[in-house]
């Protein structure tokens, strides 16, 4: 029984330890460090990242081994996150308590370890407590009492909550994108004009699930009306927007537009527009009579002016399709003018054809007939489901608001003693600060001294007298 | 006007603030040398003076390509110097003995300016994701983190080289170490809350615009352990008492942190900020 309760109260001071905290930051920012140095998975290609393990033999099985190519969803990763969240809300729960101790102590004592620097000087005249309030009332102190000719001005006393409300966000902020890495949902489709997603999870070309979340459902359909693009004068792009249509099986229809960073909120599901849109050329191929249609989607170039390019094997066969598609052969358009594809189908190495075709023109290939069918508008949309990004956002604010009361609103604390006799009124002072000591020093030397130099002082014979 | 010719006049107007803030840098380094406390008000005068034609470049530039300097590194450089004297100058008004920094916050800021006057000054269309509310925000935060990290660098250096040659007259003439070393404390305080502005803007305008307020981009995972290490930072000189030569030495670490951060990482590491931060 007191081996267990040695051990409890040993791992509560582990927990509640400052090292312990420190140690993990250090560990989670050494792991950010690597994170950045080693190639991600999630941001690299297959070959470079097989090129830079080859070229780091020894390395290269370690971080294999620990995860550490998709560094921020590692084991090891999570876990320091896990046990920093852990460690934390001991220390925030510590401070809470802590802070609401010191707030209510009445009894400070003037001889008090904190209370290093403090004066003391004699008055024969009259009352002057209500002088040395004015002045600490004019320099923004709010007046305590704490007994009788006891007196606290404190400064900026919202500050003492700054870093308990500093950790809790920080809490806050790390639960959330806890969260985020559990459960989020978050897809990205490729949308025809005209043509609509139904809400089913094999519609998304990639998905980025948490790792208990089930599979994304969308609870609604979208169906692409229109893409507007809009271009700079210098052919740079301005703007992209997409109406949209989404409706429900209860019949619900609603019309609405997305562009960048305007995104589109429908039942819980956060609709965005990515920069990926261009333009879907409809080809169909007519081998051993049968139809063959096959969809290629070209992304807009980054310049406007610039063909659509993309190079695509056509299924079934040994075709290899480079095209070059403008939609406006005679101008800087985006608008389909006068479209035109430039093709070149190559087979095994033999050009089958290089020319151009207009839509609804056909070509030889051989024995088989191939169709410019159709053209149309693509955009790539990102659907996420996210319920924790507003804890996200509570926590920064929870951040900033804990870092600005404790940096730029550091407290401040006056003791302030009246003691009187028959022939004087001695009047004592201490001052405390916990940040920057050395600078309040100088402020409540400056302030004593303006005490001391006030008319009613120096009229009597007073003394200033540093303890 | 044509734009070559805002331009032209753009560049002239930045080097006579450069010219001035030269000549500023100048008496402020008379000033603690001979002591004479009355030239560091032309100092602070031909400070202000300079940041008339400086403001009217950035202001020039601003109107006519109808948006802030955050594209390229011309103008983003040219604006964080003029951040940087901007707070100097307020700072000095607050506290006096933040002035004698002078002597290195001026070379540090017309540096700046001039090596950004020395890139390419063309200007920039803004891409449609940074057509938006919160990039402001994000970049005005940077900007005044950036500047006041600075003012912290600045005490910090002073503080180190002050206790190292203590004997030096030039030195003594700052004011006392310890109190150097709780500016610097002051303003790296100052630095942390504006970065956490500057993080927290930056994940709202992610949000916004690719709906992912963390993507692990290298800045902003450079961004994350830059402020990680001055949180690190205050906790060591609050809770292990890390004062003046140990906290000068762990703030001279955090600010090259930042330097990397914000002025080098986006044009080595391919980010998504490198494609708006251009050369």
């Amino acid at each position: 029984m007191i081996v267990r309760l040695k051990m409890k109260n040993k791992m509560k001071k582990i927990l509640l330890s400052r090292s312990t905290g420190l140690t993990l930051i250090v560990f989670a920012a050494m792991l950010c460090l690597a994170g950045v140095n080693i190639p991600q998975v999630s941001d690299s290609s297959p070959s470079f990242i097989n090129g830079w393990k080859e070229s780091h033999p020894l390395l290269a099985p370690v971080i294999s081994l620990l995860h550490f190519d998709r560094m921020f969803s590692s084991e090891i990763f999570v876990a320091i996150v896990f046990l920093l969240f852990f460690v934390m809300s001991f220390s925030v729960w510590n401070l809470f308590t802590r802070t609401r101790k010191k707030l209510a102590r009445q009894n400070l004592k003037f001889s008090e370890k904190s209370f290093k620097n403090y004066f003391s000087f004699i008055s024969q005249d009259g009352d002057p407590v209500k002088n040395v309030i004015d002045t600490f009332a004019g320099k923004g102190y709010s007046l305590k009492n704490l007994s009788q000719g006891k007196y606290l001005f404190r400064k900026y006393g919202f500050s003492r909550w700054g870093g308990f409300i500093l950790h809790l966000g920080m809490l806050i902020i790390i639960a959330a994108a806890l969260y985020t890495f559990l459960f989020e949902k978050r897809g990205f489709i490729q949308i025809l004009e005209r043509d609509t997603f139904f809400g089913s999870s094999e519609e998304f070309l990639s998905t980025e699930n948490g790792v208990f979340a089930s599979p994304f459902v969308p609870n609604f359909n979208v169906t692409l009306e229109k893409l507007t693009p809009d271009y700079y004068p210098d052919g740079n792009l301005k703007f992209v927007e997409s109406s949209i249509l989404v409706s429900t099986t209860a019949d619900t229809r609603i019309h609405g537009s997305l562009s960048i960073n305007n995104p589109y909120k429908f039942g819980g599901v956060n609709i965005y527009q990515s920069t990926s849109f261009g333009y879907t050329i409809c080809l169909l191929l007519n081998k051993n009579g049968k139809d063959i249609p096959t969809y290629f989607s070209l992304e807009h170039p980054d310049k406007l002016g610039k063909p659509f390019t993309a190079i695509s094997d056509f299924p079934t066969t040994d075709y290899v399709f480079k095209m070059e598609f403008r939609p406006d052969i005679n101008g800087s358009s985006f608008s389909l003018n006068q479209p035109s594809l430039h093709l070149i189908v190559d087979e095994k190495g033999m050009i089958q054809f290089d020319g151009t075709m207009k839509p609804g023109e056909s070509v030889r290939l051989g024995d088989q007939e191939l169709t410019f069918v159709d053209i149309r508008h693509w955009s790539g949309l990102i659907l996420t489901e996210n319920q924790s990004v507003i804890f996200i956002f509570l926590g920064f604010g929870l951040v900033i608001l804990g870092l600005i009361s404790v940096y730029i609103f550091p407290m401040r604390e006056i003791y302030f003693v009246v003691e009187k006799n028959e022939n004087a009124i001695r009047l004592s002072f201490g001052g405390r600060a916990v940040r920057e000591p050395r600078r309040f020093e100088e402020e409540f030397r400056n302030y004593i001294e303006s005490i001391y130099l006030k008319e009613n002082f120096t009229n009597v014979k007073s003394e200033l007298v540093e303890i | 006007m044509s734009s070559l010719n805002w331009l032209k006049y753009e560049v002239i107007l930045h080097w006579i603030a450069v010219a001035l803030y030269i000549a500023a840098s100048v008496i402020f380094t008379y000033s603690l040398f001979f002591k004479n406390g009355k030239v560091i008000r032309h100092a602070f005068l031909l400070t202000i003076i300079g940041l008339v034609p400086h403001s009217a470049a950035l202001l020039v530039r601003w109107i006519e390509q109808g948006h802030g300097p955050y594209m390229t590194r011309y103008e983003v450089l040219s604006s964080d110097a003029w951040v940087l004297l901007v707070m100097f100058l307020l700072f000095s008004v607050k506290w006096k003995k933040v002035q004698h920094l002078g002597v290195i916050i001026l070379p540090v800021a017309f540096l700046m300016i001039a090596v950004g006057v020395m890139r390419n000054a063309a200007m920039q269309n803004l891409p449609p994701s940074l057509r938006s509310v919160w990039l402001i925000m994000h970049v005005t935060f940077a900007k005044l983190a950036g500047g006041a990290i600075i003012i912290s660098f600045a005490a910090a250096q002073i503080f180190l080289l002050k206790i190292k040659r203590k004997s030096n007259n030039w030195l003594a003439k700052f004011p006392p170490a310890e109190i150097i070393d709780e500016y610097s404390y002051k303003f790296a305080g100052f630095g942390f809350v504006f970065w956490t502005i500057n993080i927290a803007a930056g994940s709202i305008w992610a949000q916004e615009s690719w709906g992912r307020y963390w993507a692990w981009d290298p800045i902003e995972t450079w961004s994350l352990i830059t402020w990680l290490m001055y949180g690190i930072y205050a906790h060591l000189r609050l809770f292990w008492n890390w004062k003046g030569k140990k906290s000068a030495i762990a703030l001279t670490v955090c600010f090259l942190l930042s330097l990397f951060t914000i002025f080098i990482l986006p044009f080595v590491a391919k980010t998504l900020h490198s494609q708006y931060f251009t050369p």
